[in-house]
């Protein structure tokens, strides 16, 4: 027992980890968001077609929504789709899978780098119960992937220097792969390979062979991508997202005067950026952006992770630790991907760094424990050791209501909660009518546009995607969206004219339609889990 | 001859702040908060306030506080933080916006140098300390309740209890009229206190607490939620993200938080963040760091405010900021020829030039339009409450 209690606990926490990503996944976040549901289909369209919905043959890029999403996810949850089906838990299933599978690996990787078993099972055991990592594991969320692959490259590049060249090629194909994964690594992984070369030049000069494979075998293999970038529209999405389109800082920095000093500005602007990382609100209150702004959820650590953070940094600064320049070069580079878009800084776009975080998280918490164990007296050592489960006893709960009750409510809306029932009732009534009519408008405090409803129709009616790639679609030809294909139309309800068509099904929100709705006509209404209605469902009455 | 270099070189960096401060002043000015009432006039119902003229003086007492101070500390070096202070753009905002926290660090700091004076010249460190415990006593509500915590700190941390008697029977007689104001005017008392610490009556908290708690318990988990999710629970984490936010390094290097709620200049320039993390790093292996711990105490005025950081109550905590900055920057300077340390040198070097530039031009050329985006009026000219 006693010599198999490693793995016994290995095990353990692993089960922990895949019960805390696996359970309710379906349900809880309350519905596929608009990118699950466009990886969906697009997997779906490759899996029976090879091509995907625009009738790209094994495209490197998916042109999804005109954001070019990055091709690994998709291929992967073909796979997923090929053996559960098309539903909503074969869509998540790899999030679950890979996000449990990173668990075992981490303390394998931490095990073999630091040779040391105890801080190899309490990093597992943090990266299990890890709230940002649950979270995003929960969905379809392509940088969980990215970072299970992320953990593998560098762990090979690491024992590149002391093992054979297999390692050179494993560490130059999972780096490349996690570039083919998710857009942050497009850039993280040739920041850090390239830093990691500078900062270790004298290492790397001892295994220049093992160097030039390393590079070649990257460039090989990243060249797909290069031209994926250049002349498919991959490149799209980066220059979309940079900082210099930043909305603060064009309107309120620059308030729109140009100077000789604006780069410079812009980098102050960036470096304001980078250190916000830093941010106590963001590592341990509301980062994971799961509750209302301005209001408690849940942060990238829990609360009572901050003694273990703090002391963790000491440990890590003062402590003999193998490839430690490898570990601030990811860490410090892992950040500069996000720091550099247009966007709020997201937690789900570091996951690549989750594990470094983590690993200082776990160091700070052995040396707390043998702080405790140090105090002279018992009851000293009772009244510490007791309190701080307290705590984290109630951190627990917190997160838990956090996932449980406040996360559906608060953000129902925006991982577009109510396009499932709206397209199941579809499927289920469509042979009734002539038309479906969908007006893309919706929102709680006002009406904004969502483009991709089509999306949802064709993923739970399992719309045939050979029917799908062939058929004629008609788009708008103004800046009104338009957008119609078969029975299905995608537009404005204009509610004066509509209510006079007979046979057609009209799907809108609140604001699509008048309050003083005939009797009978809604025939059914669809709720966010707040509460408030998403959706109605209304043919009218004659 | 040497005291006399040192001097022009003092009267040099003065000149230049000074200077630093009229670029400020003529495209700001006359920007300003609303005048804080002295505390103990506010208490017996009379408006006594910092004149305007007295900022610019005690921003010069500040810093030939801050050089007399880095004097007994880095002895040769002493110039260097009278020069990051003058170069931080913090403070000079802050004195052409009449901040009553200028007038307040000038006693901190007299505080301070008696306790550096305090081993040898027993008598002149008290009777500064004295002085500093009164200025800030009768001026602001907050420090005043302050005074015991660091007091206590300081006897239990640094200093015996048998040097500080001689004062501490002086502080109790000189603040025993104050505290007869407070206990006859205790309605007064009660308005400032409330006024003072905002982060206990944050109605956003409250509301947030019955938002958790109805939703729970419309799901069944009315119990855990109330276990967990309650206004004591959420207080004393607010406090502690409060708390522990003042500490990060990107509200005094980055514009992070803005500098009179409105300007994109950083409260100290971010070629600084180099020798500051430097100097923590080494500082924190030293025993000096307790005084390192007991100062941070002086971020609570921001913490108890109503903004998550005030940039305005923080200035107090500046000078620790300075203090180590200058620490990190004579130690890289002693150390420069070490190939890293000649590296981390020129560095903050370039950064501190490049941004001076940097910003020079941006309060020339958008300063004023900000505040006027900012506040959406121009008549007024207030940046809120103190």
């Amino acid at each position: 027992m006693r010599k198999h209690f490693v793995l016994i606990t290995l095990i353990l926490i692993t089960l922990l980890g895949g019960f805390l990503r696996f359970y309710k996944n379906t349900e809880n976040p309350p519905s596929l968001n608009g990118d699950e549901i466009s990886f969906a289909y697009t997997a779906y369209s490759i899996l029976n077609t090879g091509r995907d919905e625009y009738g790209k043959f094994l495209p490197i890029t998916f042109q999804a929504v005109g954001d070019y999403k990055n091709p690994i996810p998709g291929y992967i949850m073909a796979i997923s789709i090929k053996l559960f089906g098309l539903n909503d838990f074969a869509v998540r299933f790899q999030n679950f899978f890979i996000g449990t599978l990173i668990i075992p690996s981490f303390f394998l990787f931490l095990f073999k780098i630091f040779k040391e078993k105890r801080l190899a099972l309490v990093g597992s055991f943090f990266l299990a119960i890890s709230s940002w990592h649950i979270f995003y594991s929960r969905m379809e969320y392509e940088y969980i992937i990215a970072s299970f692959f992320v953990l593998l490259g560098i762990w090979f590049f690491m024992k590149m220097f002391d093992g054979g060249r297999k390692w050179t090629f494993l560490s130059a194909f999972f780096l490349i792969l996690t570039m083919y994964t998710a857009p942050a690594p497009r850039l993280f992984v040739p920041v850090f390979i390239v830093t990691s070369l500078i900062f270790n030049f004298r290492k790397f000069k001892t295994h220049r062979n093992k160097i030039i494979i390393f590079v070649s075998t990257c460039v090989i293999l990243g060249l797909p991508l290069v031209y994926a970038t250049l002349f498919q529209g991959a490149g799209t999405r980066l220059t979309m997202v940079l900082i210099s389109n930043d909305v603060e800082f064009q309107r309120y920095i620059l308030l729109n005067s140009h100077s000789f000093f604006d780069f410079p500005m812009l980098i102050f602007f960036w470096i304001k950026r980078y250190l916000s990382y830093l941010d106590p609100n963001f590592l341990f209150i509301n980062g994971l952006n799961m509750t209302v702004p301005g209001t408690f959820g849940l942060g990238v650590l829990y609360l009572f992770e901050l003694p273990f953070l703090l002391l963790g940094i000491i440990e890590f600064i003062k402590r003999k630790i193998p490839y430690k320049s490898i570990f601030v070069i990811w860490l410090l580079t892992g950040i500069f991907p996000d720091s550099i878009t247009n966007n709020q800084i997201h937690a789900g776009r570091l996951l690549h760094i989750a594990p470094i975080i983590i690993l200082i998280t776990a160091l700070g918490a052995i040396r707390f424990c043998k702080w405790i164990v140090s105090l002279s007296k018992v009851y000293q050592r009772f009244i510490v050791a007791f309190g701080f489960s307290f705590v984290a006893v109630l951190v627990f709960i917190h997160a838990f209501l956090t996932f449980a009750v406040h996360f559906p409510r608060a953000k129902g809306e925006s991982f577009d909660e109510g396009l499932k029932q709206a397209a199941l009732y579809i499927r289920d009534h469509q042979e009734s009518y002539n038309e479906i009519v969908f007006d893309p408008r919706r929102g709680i405090e006002g009406p904004y546009l969502v483009s991709n409803p089509y999306l949802y129709v064709l993923f739970y009616t399992k719309y045939d995607p050979k029917t799908y790639q062939t058929e004629t679609k008609i788009h708008s030809k103004d800046s009104t969206y338009y957008f119609k294909f078969n029975k299905y139309t995608f537009r404005q309800i204009d509610w004066t004219v509509d209510q006079d068509k007979k046979g057609v099904l009209f799907i809108g929100s609140p604001w699509s339609f008048p309050k003083d709705l005939k009797e009978g006509e809604i025939l059914e209404k669809i709720y966010l889990s707040n509460g408030y209605p998403a959706f109605y469902i209304v043919s009218p009455k004659w | 001859m040497k005291t006399k270099k040192q001097i022009s070189l003092f009267a040099g960096i003065l000149l230049l702040h000074y200077l630093f401060l009229t670029l400020i002043q003529n495209n700001l000015y006359p920007i300003h908060f609303d005048p804080k009432k002295l505390f103990f006039s506010d208490l017996i119902g009379k408006s006594l306030y910092v004149p305007q003229w007295l900022f610019y003086i005690l921003e010069a007492g500040n810093l030939i506080l801050l050089w007399i101070i880095s004097k007994k500390i880095f002895n040769k070096y002493s110039l260097i933080t009278p020069f990051v202070y003058s170069v931080s753009p913090w403070s000079s905002y802050l004195v052409i916006a009449g901040s009553f926290y200028i007038y307040l660090l000038f006693f901190i700091l007299v505080g301070f140098y008696g306790l550096l004076l305090l081993k040898y010249k027993n008598f002149l460190g008290a009777l500064l300390i004295s002085v500093a415990i009164l200025g800030v006593g009768y001026s602001s509500l907050t420090l005043l309740l302050l005074i015991p915590a660091v007091l206590l700190i300081t006897v239990f941390k640094i200093i015996s209890f048998k040097d500080l008697k001689i004062f501490f029977v002086i502080i109790t007689f000189l603040l025993f009229p104050l505290f007869f104001l407070i206990q006859t005017h205790s309605v007064a008392f009660r308005n400032i206190l409330d006024n003072e610490t905002k982060i206990f009556s944050d109605p956003g908290l409250l509301n947030m607490v019955n938002n958790y708690q109805g939703a729970a318990q419309q799901e069944g988990l009315g119990k855990l939620a109330k276990i967990s999710e309650n206004k004591y629970l959420f207080t004393v984490e607010n406090i502690l993200l409060k708390y522990t936010k003042q500490l990060v390094p990107s509200n005094y290097f980055t514009p992070q938080e803005k500098l009179l709620n409105f300007s994109f200049t950083p409260p100290i320039l971010f070629g600084f963040l180099i020798p500051f993390v430097y100097g923590l790093y080494h500082l924190i292996k030293l025993p000096q760091r307790k005084v390192l711990f007991l100062s941070s105490l002086l971020v609570i005025p921001s913490v108890l405010s109503r903004n998550m950081v005030d940039l305005n109550r923080l200035i107090i905590f500046a000078p620790v900021v300075i203090i180590v900055i200058s620490y990190g920057l004579i130690e890289l300077i002693k150390n420069k020829k070490k190939k890293i340390h000649n590296i981390f040198l020129i560095l903050t070097l370039i950064l501190i030039i490049l941004q001076s530039l940097v910003v020079i031009s941006d309060i020339q050329l958008r300063e004023k339009a900000r505040f006027t985006k900012y506040y959406e009026f121009e008549q007024n000219y207030e940046v809120g409450k103190q």
